[in-house]
């Protein structure tokens, strides 16, 4: 099934992407999508972020559903 | 708290509107508002919040102003170079609404002295440019009870939510604990655009309107983010955890217990810095390296990261690259890393120093920014 990725803050620049469409097995959780994006962008592993699944922040054991937009929102310093 | 003729007169354009009136303004005119730091964030907050006649307003900074401040941190004027910001602020703002009682508190948020001081307010608004300090203010305003209206900025892109508000999620609902330090770079580090910091700081002003004026709307249980490039926004829906409170009592006395052990061990840290500062290369200092032509500059920035200085001119491997090669630097001379403020470049040394034995690794203290100051002082000085 097909889904949406969104990059937020430094995860954008560090992929320098800000969304990419994406395949993935149905019943793929948070945590394994997680698992599959620092494996594909190894810039990933050590960084921090929080992920939403249709725009509500998502726990790792929630699964994805087919068309899901995920976010991953990094924490920001700045102020 | 009746409102004066001068008070009906200044806040007539608020009064006209039916949802503040009089009712509303003295609702402003009674409460008090925390704002911790007075930065791009906290000056455009500080400025409307004034403007608006809120009758109380904290402000607490410890830092001076600075020629990198002026770019967005709209209170300050060259006049104030060197200044404490809470002082400078207070200034303008005192001058912005004689009515308002504007309280300066030129010192850092400790853990040790958060609660005490947030039980002095209605409300507490984050500006802060540090996740040490963004933690202390979720677990003070956790344990007093007080809600905070958030706001970060990252380059071009903002956070704003409101936490804490009658029973809504807390920062740490979004955030459990802090990143691991030097991981997430900060303005000094990485830029921001100066406007995007009044728009968020202006949003975080409205949020604390909306919370006085009882009106509909808070933007508590939602984390919008704006991007200003592209004028989107995004909101993300988010939850209070169960353990909310529990994890505020946590962090907050293990951010106290932090402090004492920093402070008991600071003699004996005093001992071996000679030793351990070592790696730590000031501007002067690396004046004179550079001119005996022993050492080898390596800029660690992104490779689109300005300026490049031609004077620090070496090699180009940007920290992801060393991070995952640490032995490339293995048969570098002398190397000497550095990046915009020296956060990254401390960072990764200590990680080459502690993880794969490189101790000839040194680095610019205060990075680009740093030598840039020591440079102009010099330039003035001749």
């Amino acid at each position: 099934m097909n889904i949406t990725v969104r990059y937020f803050g430094m995860v954008q620049e560090l992929l320098s992407l800000d969304r990419e469409p994406l395949a993935v097995d149905p019943d793929t959780s948070v945590k394994t999508l997680r698992g599959r994006l620092e494996s594909r962008y190894p810039a990933l592993s050590g960084i921090d972020f929080a992920v939403a699944v249709n725009q509500e922040l998502a726990a790792e054991d929630t699964t994805l559903p087919a068309g899901a937009e995920v976010a991953l929102l990094p924490p920001f310093a700045g102020g | 708290m009746e409102l004066t003729h001068g008070e009906l007169l200044r806040y007539s354009r608020h009064i006209q509107l039916s949802e503040v009136g009089t009712t509303g303004q003295e609702l402003l005119k009674k409460a008090s508002v925390l704002v911790v730091g007075a930065g791009g964030l906290g000056c455009p907050a500080l400025q409307y919040l004034t403007a608006a006649g809120v009758g109380r307003i904290g402000i607490i900074d410890y830092d001076r102003v600075d020629e990198t401040n002026l770019q967005r941190q709209v209170l300050y004027g060259s006049s104030s170079l060197g200044a404490y910001k809470a002082v400078a602020a207070q200034a303008r703002l005192q001058d912005l609404n004689p009515l308002s009682t504007i309280e300066a508190y030129p010192e850092k948020l400790t853990a040790r002295r958060a609660v005490e001081l947030f039980d002095k307010y209605d409300l507490i608004v984050d500006g802060s440019d540090n996740f040490e300090t963004r933690y202390v203010v979720n677990d003070a305003a956790v344990i007093s009870g007080k809600p905070f209206v958030y706001g970060a900025i990252y380059r071009f892109q903002g956070q704003v939510s409101v936490f804490n508000y009658r029973g809504g999620p807390t920062y740490r609902c979004l955030y459990p604990s802090p990143p691991p330090e030097g991981s997430v770079p900060n303005c000094a580090e990485v830029g921001v655009l100066g406007v995007l910091a009044g728009i968020i700081g202006t949003q975080q002003a409205n949020e604390a309107l909306k919370i006085i004026l009882g009106l509909e709307g808070v933007l508590s249980g939602t984390v919008l983010i704006y991007d200003s490039r592209s004028t989107e926004t995004t909101r993300l829906a988010i939850r209070r955890k169960e353990d909310a409170a529990a994890r505020a009592q946590e962090g907050l006395a293990l951010a106290r217990k932090a402090v004492k052990e920093q402070r008991s061990e600071s003699p004996a840290a005093a001992c071996s810095s000679a030793g351990e500062d070592d790696f730590e290369i000031d501007p002067p200092q690396l004046e004179e390296l550079l001119a005996s032509g022993q050492i080898q500059m390596i800029d660690i920035r992104g490779p689109e990261e300005e300026p490049r200085l031609e004077e620090l001119q070496g090699l180009h491997l940007p920290m992801e690259m060393i991070l995952e090669q640490p032995e490339s630097l293995s048969d570098v001379k002398q190397p000497v890393l550095y990046c915009t403020s020296g956060t990254r470049s401390r960072f990764v040394v200590q990680l080459l120093r502690d993880n794969h034995h490189m101790q000839h690794v040194r680095h610019l203290r205060g990075g680009i920014g740093a030598w840039l100051r020591h440079r102009a002082a010099a330039g003035e000085i001749r």
